[in-house]
């Protein structure tokens, strides 16, 4: 039986799923699974979840639920979900504060919500039903947003930690959408971090964006992790403690071999800043 | 003021429209349209692309222009609802097989085309239950068919490679879509109006006697030694292929 999600992560994407569990690093010690990519689905994709399930330890990161979404959680989604969670044994469900779509249309993106009053207490409504419905413990996470949406009354940390507090919520802290928005919104992402509430992380994302040539930057996990990521990670590393670090990579697949190195990068950045390592 | 729902509602539109919406009528500024064509545009080509990779025989027969209006047409007449990215395909393939047929912009073929290669993609990744208990096949059990199979109904033979022209023989014909033994690949199987009679028959429960009896009389057949030989070589075939996986208990 698999142990703990501690330590380093991968995406279990299905394009590099069999290099993923036949080329593992030491280092790669869990695996983060989308349900919507499995929940519901036979052939090659629940074969391949059963072969990751027999090797390493999972979490559930969903991509759907929208915790900026007004439209109350669809039974029709969360029972199964709340089955396919229990099923690969995680040890919390994440996913976004954003928005999906909207009126039952689902636009399979990260859609900026506004940081307001009304959608702070829609998001903690929101937050408190799924955890209640899923009968697990609920990771938040911030999102990359590159507008936002009508009049803000506070800004994007600020609305974070109201819909955490609000909610009673773990957060999964995105470090590369910190960085993102602090480019190009302008604004010192270690500030951020600093503000976050080291007890509700549970876990942590990283992953390589796009530098467009008018200088905004699009979180897109199809590039390689920027040095200043990896900076910004060891920073939060040291302050938050040991918590599991997932390396997300969805597109522009790489030799899994360049994604081992960055396995291995990683865990050292995460071994120094947890165990004092010099 | 805009309430909360009310930007929901401008994000779906702003990516689902067939022009992009005026900005400042769903409540965005104009001082970041540039930022908000990036949220159509990542929003709408994920699918398109989705939709080009999942439906490539389509793609290729009817060519970029008419899929990609279809494809239009179908964010702003049917926008995905699924939740299943990989539900994606099958929606648009639906959408498209009703907005071609008797549309002459595309081939006379080209909803029948959609049909298959949508339900293709369907049964790929279709749910089976797992563990299931099944009998020795017995004519006078259900047969137990394979979760991940469809019976496809069309007018082309569009489960074949196309004529030397492009197009697709006219002649109906219905098609047993369904996942290997291996559970990877897709297969398909031609049946006669006959044997795909009893296997709808087979989805509604009844035995293979009871579908004999029953198709023979809707259609006007005499179940003689030649009909329920053909139905054995059919059946032998869907059992050897992991379409029939046996009866029902």
């Amino acid at each position: 039986m698999p142990n703990a999600v501690e330590g380093i992560g991968i995406g279990l994407r299905y394009r590099m799923a069999q290099e993923t569990l036949d080329a593992a690093p030491p280092e790669l010690r869990w695996l983060e699974v989308h349900p919507e990519n499995y929940m519901e689905r036979g052939g090659r994709f629940r074969s391949v979840l059963e072969q990751a399930r027999e090797r390493f330890p999972i979490a559930t990161h969903g991509l759907t639920m929208g915790f900026g979404a007004t439209e109350p959680h669809e039974r029709a989604y969360m029972n199964p979900l709340r089955d396919f969670l229990r099923e690969v044994q995680t040890p919390w469900h994440s996913d976004h504060l954003c928005f999906c779509g909207g009126s039952g249309v689902m636009l399979h993106d990260l859609l900026p919500v506004p940081f307001t009053r009304e959608s702070v207490n829609n998001s903690v409504a929101r937050v408190k039903e799924a955890r209640d419905q899923l009968e697990l413990p609920v990771a938040v996470e911030n999102i990359s947003y590159y507008a936002h949406p009508g009049v803000a009354e506070m800004n994007e940390v600020e609305f974070l930690l109201e819909v955490l507090e609000g909610a009673d919520a773990k957060l999964l802290l995105d470090v590369n959408n910190i960085f993102v928005n602090s480019q190009n919104h302008g604004f010192d992402p270690r500030s951020y971090i600093d503000r976050i509430p080291v007890e509700r992380v549970v876990q942590i994302h990283i992953a390589g964006h796009l530098v467009r040539p008018d200088g905004l930057i699009i979180d897109t996990h199809g590039q390689a992790v920027r040095d200043e990521v990896f900076d910004l990670l060891d920073y939060t590393l040291r302050r938050t403690g040991p918590r599991p670090v997932l390396l997300e990579r969805d597109q522009n697949f790489p030799d899994f071999a360049v994604l081992a190195e960055e396995i291995k990068r990683l865990d050292g950045i995460y071994q120094r800043a947890v165990g004092g390592v010099a | 003021m805009t309430s909360l729902a009310d930007v929901e509602r401008a994000m779906v539109r702003l990516c689902c429209d067939a022009e992009t919406p005026d900005l400042e009528s769903l409540g965005l500024d104009e001082e970041h349209a540039k930022i908000w064509g990036i949220y159509r545009h990542m929003v709408r080509s994920r699918f398109l692309e989705e939709g080009r990779a999942g439906l490539r025989r389509t793609l290729k027969a009817v060519g970029d222009d008419a899929f990609a209006a279809m494809f239009d047409r179908f964010l702003a007449e049917a926008p995905p609802r699924s939740r299943a990215f990989f539900g994606v395909v099958p929606e648009l393939a639906v959408f498209a097989a009703n907005h071609w047929r008797d549309n002459v912009s595309v081939p006379v073929w080209a909803s029948d085309l959609v049909t298959y290669e949508g339900a293709r993609v369907r049964v790929a990744d279709m749910d089976a239950r797992r563990g299931r208990s099944v009998a020795e096949f017995e004519f006078d059990r259900v047969p137990e068919l394979h979760d991940a199979l469809l019976l496809v109904s069309v007018s082309h033979r569009v489960h074949r490679d196309p004529e030397p022209d492009g197009s697709y023989e006219r002649r109906a014909t219905e098609i047993c879509v369904y996942r290997g033994k291996d559970e990877r690949t897709v297969g398909a199987y031609v049946l006669g109006s006959f044997a795909a009679g009893c296997m709808r028959e087979w989805q509604a429960g009844a035995t293979v006697s009871e579908s004999v009896a029953r198709v023979c009389e809707a259609q006007q057949l005499a179940a003689n030694a030649q009909l329920i030989d053909s139905l054995c070589t059919v059946l032998s075939d869907l059992l050897e292929r992991g379409a029939v996986l046996g009866s029902r208990p």
